[in-house]
């Protein structure tokens, strides 16, 4: 029990430096942080389908998409907080990543295949999403702003959002640790790694990918709902569309698939670098971030297939058990 | 009542019936072989009463209980427990873990189940390997694992599917002790075997199949000197037992 919780420690003490971050840095340094910590959770979400349960989405954006839309449409027309609404959003995904998840495991569609029922419902909720008026259309949706109010999540400076995500953030690292040290975890992992032994095992396989497919739609849906109040603007295409899918699982995939700490690895390293890009080269080489994303990744691929977590962990398990051998 | 009932179990692909009514019993505490040539209905028969495939025909009882149209995971819940042909391990965890993912079906505390798997392990000659990645483990390992995994389920009964394949004769000799002891210890066996001096040695009553039909069942010695199993067996130089 007290290894269990030695990470949650390392956790606990991390996150509480980054809370210092904010007065000691200038305005786009915590832009920089909410970014990250904003992707680090998105990213820890999907590994619980993708990571962990192996199912790998490509269509994460759907939820993201169900999260900001819900809880900004909930606060534009009846002035609901989006603290309140980020519930009913998460709830409405969560149903939406379960029925999706009991359509294509209820069918064994699994691998290549159910990547690309992912892909193509997102891409359907763009055109869903820009034909409905009451939302917006393709024009979208904007999160009117009403002064600095902590209580609907509207901040007058960027150092609130960026305890906000943080918060997020620790919480789904927390998560993370539980998932990967409990019995849903390894239940996850055995449906990953061989879903026949699985079964024969005594796991409920299809009732630990959908458990999967819930939890993670709900936890993406809350995080749009962060995404929506930071960035106060949103259209079909910025959250249903393939760009936040496609981000979302890079970060998990080249920080470590399947582990606690690779998305928000991933999102650490990524993130400064596309903003940085984005920042300097935008005027003379638009989606310069794009590429350098590409690049990362296609080496990541090569060199490292497991994540950069992933191709660490035999070292740090080794240096244990030598360790424990002394 | 015996513990495990098997009644006109019938399988049809398409026009091609690989198992025709087939019945026979399990009493509690032995061990039982099923044999026969490549494509007698071994694997099949194996699947339905594992769950993993719908009979079209027949009824498997276990304990009293049908288990027509349970899920594989439902019937190993139940205390009926099964191994695969080729082993299938979780590649990328270790052998402990691996053994972990079993015992969660008994303990749903991971320090429990951790208890459990290592208990396990150690029963299989295992122990040293715990912290291996299962996917690093040489074929003998890979068979005990097999035999772990199902074990930490605490199975009444269990399904071995061909243990001996691709082993040599002294690796052979070491898994049957082991199925021995297990057996000792209150365990009830099916064998599913294609090595014959395997399951001759072991079981204390046999089935054999041909072409899905049950052409005789009975202690190795009356089935060695059924005629019709010789026929079926004509060619094969197995029958040395």
């Amino acid at each position: 029990m007290r290894f269990a919780r030695k990470p949650v420690v390392m956790a606990v003490i991390l996150f509480g430096l980054l809370l210092l971050v904010p007065a000691f840095s200038g305005q786009y340094l915590i832009h920089i942080g909410v970014m990250v910590f904003l992707y680090a959770y998105l990213a820890t979400a999907w590994n619980i389908l993708g990571g962990y349960a192996g199912q790998h989405s490509l269509g994460h954006g759907l939820f993201l998409g169900i999260g900001a839309y819900t809880s900004t449409y909930l606060f534009v027309r009846l002035g609901l907080t989006p603290w309140l609404g980020m519930w009913v959003g998460g709830a409405i995904a969560a149903a939406a990543g379960w029925f999706i998840g009991y359509l294509c495991f209820r069918y064994g569609i699994k691998g290549p295949y159910f990547a690309l029922v992912t892909i193509a419902l997102a891409e359907a909720a763009v055109y869903v999403a820009a034909n409905i008026q009451a939302i917006g259309g393709a024009g979208g949706l904007e999160v009117p702003w009403k002064g600095n109010d902590p209580l609907i999540m509207e901040f007058g400076s960027k150092a609130g959002y960026y305890y906000v995500a943080l918060i997020f953030a620790f919480l789904g690292v927390v998560l993370a640790l539980w998932i990967a040290k409990s019995r849903f975890g390894y239940y996850l992992v055995s449906v990953r790694e061989n879903e026949d032994a699985a079964e024969a095992l005594g796991v409920d396989t299809m009732k630990a990918k959908l458990q999967a497919a819930t939890l993670s739609a709900f936890m993406t849906a809350l995080g749009g709902t962060l995404y929506a109040q930071y960035f106060t603007y949103m259209n079909p295409h910025s959250v249903f569309g393939e760009g936040p899918s496609v981000q979302i699982l890079l970060f998990a995939i080249i920080g470590g698939i399947g582990t606690v700490w690779g998305p928000f690895v991933g999102a650490v390293i990524l993130v400064p670098i596309a903003e940085l890009t984005r920042a300097y080269l935008t005027g003379s080489f638009a989606g310069a971030d794009l590429l350098i994303y590409g690049l990362i990744l296609v080496l990541v691929m090569l060199f490292m297939p497991r994540g950069i977590l992933g191709a660490l962990e035999p070292i740090w398990k080794r240096q244990r058990s030598e360790e424990v051998a002394k | 009542m015996s513990l495990l009932e098997v009644e006109n179990l019938t399988k049809h692909f398409g026009g091609l019936t690989a198992v025709r009514e087939l019945s026979f019993r399990v009493e509690e505490g032995m061990i039982m072989g099923l044999i026969g040539p490549n494509g007698a209905g071994k694997t099949t028969t194996f699947n339905m009463i594992s769950g993993f495939i719908l009979p079209s025909e027949g009824t498997v009882r276990f304990e009293g209980k049908v288990l027509n149209g349970m899920k594989p995971h439902e019937i190993c819940a139940l205390g009926l427990t099964r191994t695969f042909q080729i082993v299938q391990p979780f590649p990328e965890i270790t052998a402990l873990e691996n053994v972990m993912i079993g015992a969660f079906v008994r303990y749903s505390n991971t320090t429990d189940a951790k208890r459990k798997a290592m208990e396990t392990l150690e029963r299989v000659g295992l122990a040293h390997r715990a912290d291996s990645l299962a996917k690093d483990l040489p074929l003998l390992a890979l068979k005990r694992l097999e035999i772990a995994k199902a074990l930490a389920t605490e199975p009444k009964m269990l399904l071995l599917d061909e243990v001996a394949a691709g082993l040599n004769s002294v690796e052979v000799e070491e898994v049957l002790d082991l199925v021995k002891e297990l057996n000792d210890d209150g365990i009830t066996f099916l064998l599913v075997e294609h090595v014959m001096k395997v399951v001759m040695s072991l079981s204390d009553r046999i089935v054999v199949l041909n072409f899905g039909e049950k052409i005789a069942e009975g202690t190795p010695q009356e089935v060695s000197r059924d005629p019709q199993v010789l026929k079926a067996y004509l060619g094969e130089e197995v029958f040395v037992a």
